[in-house]
């Protein structure tokens, strides 16, 4: 239907496009936000898509039932190369639109819940201080990617799903090879392994009933007549897995990259306690870590400030430039901890990392409490913590979306 | 202030709760529970912000005629009176 791939779109800005700094976005976005809300960007297969910088027009568009998440239609835009493998397609709960995403969420609803997550909270800083022991007995330099960032995350998903811990080298590594594929193959061959891995999973827990974790309990609710079929269930199963950790490892370690080069920030943050939850979400703010809050298709003609997004058409939504949208938040380039001080420190929650709309993060209050333990036991329990390698030689991940280091050398 | 909250719209994020503790909760499914459907005017920037915040649009501050002016006439009397509070 659209995906018009004449000359003229080689004019157009293209996208994807590195950082030069950690936790902000490319200069290129920085310049293509100055110019307005809404801008046409040109991807490696030639397609065009609108991309969303402004903070208004991306919560309206991203709550508008007229626009489809469902990746499995033809005229989906696929970002990235990888981002066409089948096994990306029909990606559960994400990639659904209601009501079968409606259906899923609502059953994951109470493994996610705030309570939940307050329930989980001991347990999590009970395992962040044993990382910090172990590291402390190790001695610099440390890897804080593979020492902290990582085993946090990852250890709280295979608790949550019920995943053996015990095979997270395999899980981990396979979600890499997912997600930072830089073909549609590779993507689908890795995919398909964590695919196999989850059916094997899932076999067992069907033959054994009563086990801990989510997918224990969805393995007992599967009707293949009704709103939980067994592919639904390993659909979920792989997007809970892979959403569940590398994300928010990465968040961790960019999230201490940026604590450590704001050492007045830091101080801030050491001073007052009470101000971790707000300086979680201006992090969560800043560094906007998948840097994208949203990719949607448009299923019919929506008018949006004197714009016209025609039906067929890909939208993108930036959360690092619409995290950034002056309107909204006041020096918007600036780190800043008590940015909500005096307010709710719930307006802090007005960045759009999550995105909006029925498709914000699931696990957006899981990834908040293991932030805020990831960042409070590390500095309480390192106080002299510091980056093992000038910030400009970090291995960062390059041509893609999703932001993060390969390793964070740190010494103290 | 009368609050409703739409539970067939909720989507569990949980921005109410976290917002305003004393007219939001939520349930054993994870959904949102009004915990008081006429809270105090002194409650509006937290209720206001609840609102703003809901992802799935299932909140919402019913102006009842009784308040004057257009709905969103409610913006400039909060700054002052709730900062003091």
């Amino acid at each position: 239907m659209n995906a018009p791939t004449t000359t003229a779109n080689e004019d157009l800005f293209a996208y994807p496009q590195d950082r030069a700094c950690p936790w902000q976005p490319s200069p290129g976005y920085q310049d293509l936000g100055r110019q307005g809300p809404l801008h046409r960007v040109r991807l490696w297969d030639g397609r065009w898509i609108w991309m969303v910088t402004g903070h208004s027009q991306a919560r309206r568009l991203l709550a508008d039932p007229r626009m489809s998440a469902d990746r499995s239609r033809d005229d989906f835009p696929a970002v990235l190369p990888r981002l066409d493998a089948p096994i990306f397609k029909p990606i559960a709960i994400i990639g659904f639109d209601p009501p079968v995403h409606d259906v899923h969420r609502r059953l994951l609803a109470p493994d996610f819940s705030l309570k939940q997550v307050r329930a989980m909270r001991p347990r999590v800083e009970d395992l962040a201080r044993r990382l910090v022991a172990d590291m402390l007995q190790a001695g610099p330099p440390v890897d804080l990617v593979e020492a902290y960032a990582l085993p946090i995350p990852s250890m709280v998903i295979s608790e949550l799903l019920g995943v053996p811990y015990d095979d997270h080298e395999f899980f981990e590594a396979k979600t890499v090879g997912l997600l930072q594929a830089k073909s549609a193959e590779d993507a689908e061959r890795a995919g398909r392994e964590l695919w196999d891995y989850l059916d094997g999973l899932i076999t067992r827990k069907e033959r054994e009933p009563g086990g801990a974790g989510v997918l224990s309990r969805l393995a007992g609710e599967v009707d293949e007549d009704g709103d939980l079929t067994r592919e639904d269930l390993l659909r979920i199963a792989l997007a809970l897995l892979i959403g569940g950790h590398d994300t928010t490892s990465q968040m961790i370690a960019l999230g201490v990259v940026t604590l450590l080069e704001h050492p007045g920030q830091l101080a801030a943050l050491r001073a007052d306690p009470d101000v971790l939850p707000a300086a979680v979400d201006e992090l969560l703010r800043l560094v906007s870590i998948t840097d994208v809050s949203g990719v949607r298709v448009a299923t019919e003609d929506i008018e949006i400030d004197g714009e016209v997004i025609r039906a067929g058409e890909g939208v993108l939504v930036s959360s690092s430039m619409t995290n950034r949208d002056p309107g909204v938040f006041p020096r918007p380039y600036e780190f800043d901890v008590h940015r909500t001080r005096g307010g709710n420190a719930a307006s802090g929650r007005q960045h759009l990392t999550f995105g909006f709309g029925i498709h914000q993060c699931l696990g957006q209050n899981l990834a908040r409490m293991e932030l805020e333990v990831a960042f409070s036991v590390l500095f309480e329990g390192i106080p002299g913590l510091r980056l093992g390698v000038p910030l400009e030689a970090l291995p960062s991940r390059s041509g893609g979306t999703m932001q993060g280091v390969h390793t964070l050398p740190v010494e103290w | 202030m009368k609050v409703t909250a739409d539970r067939s719209r909720c989507m569990a994020a949980g921005h109410c709760a976290i917002s305003a503790p004393d007219v939001f909760d939520h349930g054993e499914d994870g959904l949102v529970v009004v915990l008081d459907t006429e809270p105090g005017e002194e409650r509006r920037r937290e209720v206001e912000l609840a609102e703003d915040l809901c992802p799935s649009r299932a909140i919402a501050i019913l102006r009842t005629a009784a308040v004057a002016g257009p709905p969103d006439a409610g913006t400039p009397d909060t700054p002052d009176t709730a900062s003091a509070g």
